[in-house]
């Protein structure tokens, strides 16, 4: 496995990679999402206190999980391309963050219009707001960064640097609701314990989850491979590839 | 090979020495802070009630934005003349000579800042012991506040436009301390116990000295190295 993922360090196979599995987490996102979604919106049970507006929660859940773990993986690959120098982290790196950034948007959006019926306010200053807002400033801070450098290796290695450094505000997002007195929920999705939310409410909010994560996984290979053809438009591989198919 | 405290007292005593020669632009920054204050009691209505109640958030505001104005010059000269180079090639770390750097401008900003708290106090009529809380506050979260506010003049350095998109990275990343800081003052007005706060503005200012120097050395290695 160890060899599988050191090829994908190579640009050619990391591109050839993208092709190969585009069409299988395609296939996955429209799955999880079509039928997660419509179960969610459509087929499963009201909720006692809130009734049928609950339903927002099947697309705010995975866009806020999605914000914070595309986050994580931003981390993740900037202390490749820190430590290691794998360039295909950088690239994946700014792509990563427009996924996050129109997640964590979408997240404190519907998170508004669930918010308007529920709590009365469009928008109040409680700790998780707050702190998803400043995850949605810092990735805008990310993605300035990445467009303004002159060359754009030199971009992505300031853009790692600055992806670090926000690193700090993902533990404050995820555990505000428990060190703060929130008006938000706390957390009924769990990775140690029991889940707090009913399996026929569970099951679609699992899999429109799932759907959502293969979506962004999809359009982030699908990003990824066309700037990597960008970047390494002058090696042999990529001429003979443009050569290959008919314009 | 120098020792890790000589070298820290070295630039330490380099960079006081440099800006008391040039105390023109600490005045600048520190007149900045004191006037973009002293409009608000002028502007808003005259509300004996409201004044206090806004005063610890203004501060905080315009601490924030007198630092991002004059982070610039904490770096600029040095890259430009190229004594960073010349750090760069000295087998120094060269987190330690940043930190060293921006302790010495904390610790002249200081004395001013502290100075002009009777001063907003006056203004905005406070009381005595929510000046003293204004003040600690001030104290425990200026360094954070400096150190990020470095970090965002030294992604300034090599990118082609500054002053607009500095204040997009360095919000994000001020925002506890501007929280804490500033609700630090509001709890202690309230009667309400501050010292949680204080504990964790303090903390949050110690993370900054200690770990933001090498995200500065990194950022600034990447500018020299295009």
């Amino acid at each position: 496995m160890w060899k599988f993922l050191y090829q994908l360090a190579s640009p050619k196979n990391f591109y050839r990679f993208t092709q190969r599995v585009q069409p299988w987490v395609a296939a996955l996102a429209l799955f999880g999402l079509g039928l997660g979604l419509t179960w969610g919106l459509v087929f499963a049970p009201a909720d006692f206190q809130q009734g049928e507006a609950y339903r927002i929660m099947y697309v705010h859940v995975p866009c806020a999980f999605l914000s914070l773990a595309l986050y994580a993986w931003m981390g993740f690959l900037a202390v490749l391309l820190l430590v290691w120098r794998i360039k295909i982290a950088g690239i994946l790196l700014n792509v990563v963050a427009e996924f996050g950034a129109c997640m964590a948007f979408l997240a404190l959006a519907t998170g508004s219009i669930w918010g308007k019926p529920m709590w009365g306010a469009w928008w109040v200053w409680d700790a998780r707001l707050t702190s998803e807002l400043i995850l949605l400033l810092l990735y805008l801070a990310v993605l300035i960064t990445g467009q303004l450098a002159k060359q754009r290796a030199e971009g992505d290695r300031l853009t790692a640097i600055l992806a670090l450094v926000g690193l700090v505000d993902l533990p404050v997002i995820h555990y505000s609701v428990y060190w703060w007195n929130t008006l938000h929920q706390g957390a009924s999705l769990r990775l140690f314990a029991k889940p707090t939310i009913h399996s026929s409410m569970l099951y679609p909010l699992l899999l429109s989850l799932l759907g959502l994560i293969s979506f962004c996984a999809w359009g982030i290979l699908y990003k990824a491979g066309y700037e990597v053809l960008l970047r390494e438009r002058r090696q042999t591989w990529v001429k003979e590839l443009c050569e290959e198919k008919p314009a | 090979m120098k020792g890790l405290w000589q070298v820290f007292g070295h630039f330490f005593k380099r960079e006081l020495l440099l800006q008391c020669r040039q105390l023109r632009y600490l005045l600048n920054s520190v007149l900045f802070f004191f006037i973009f204050l002293s409009i608000f009691p002028l502007s808003l209505p005259y509300d004996r009630a409201l004044l206090p109640i806004l005063a610890p958030g203004l501060t905080w505001v315009a601490i924030l934005l007198s630092f991002l104005i004059s982070a610039d010059r904490l770096l600029l000269q040095d890259y430009e003349q190229g004594v960073m180079e010349q750090w760069l090639l000295s087998g120094d770390s060269l987190g330690l000579v940043l930190c060293a750097k921006v302790m010495a401008h904390w610790f002249l900003t200081l004395l001013p800042i502290l100075l002009c708290c009777p001063l907003i106090a006056l203004l905005f009529g406070l009381q005595g012991r929510e000046m003293g809380l204004l003040a600690a506050s001030l104290l425990c979260g200026t360094p954070g506040l400096l150190f990020l506010c470095t970090l965002a003049a030294a992604f300034g350095l090599s990118l082609k436009q500054k002053p607009a998109f500095m204040a997009l990275i360095v919000l994000p990343l001020t925002l506890p301390l501007l929280i804490f800081g500033a609700g630090l003052v509001t709890l202690g007005m309230q009667g309400l116990a501050y010292t949680g706060y204080l504990a964790l503005l303090s903390a949050l200012s110690l993370v900054c000295i200690a770990l933001i120097p090498w995200a500065l050395s990194g950022v600034i290695r990447i500018s020299h190295a295009a």
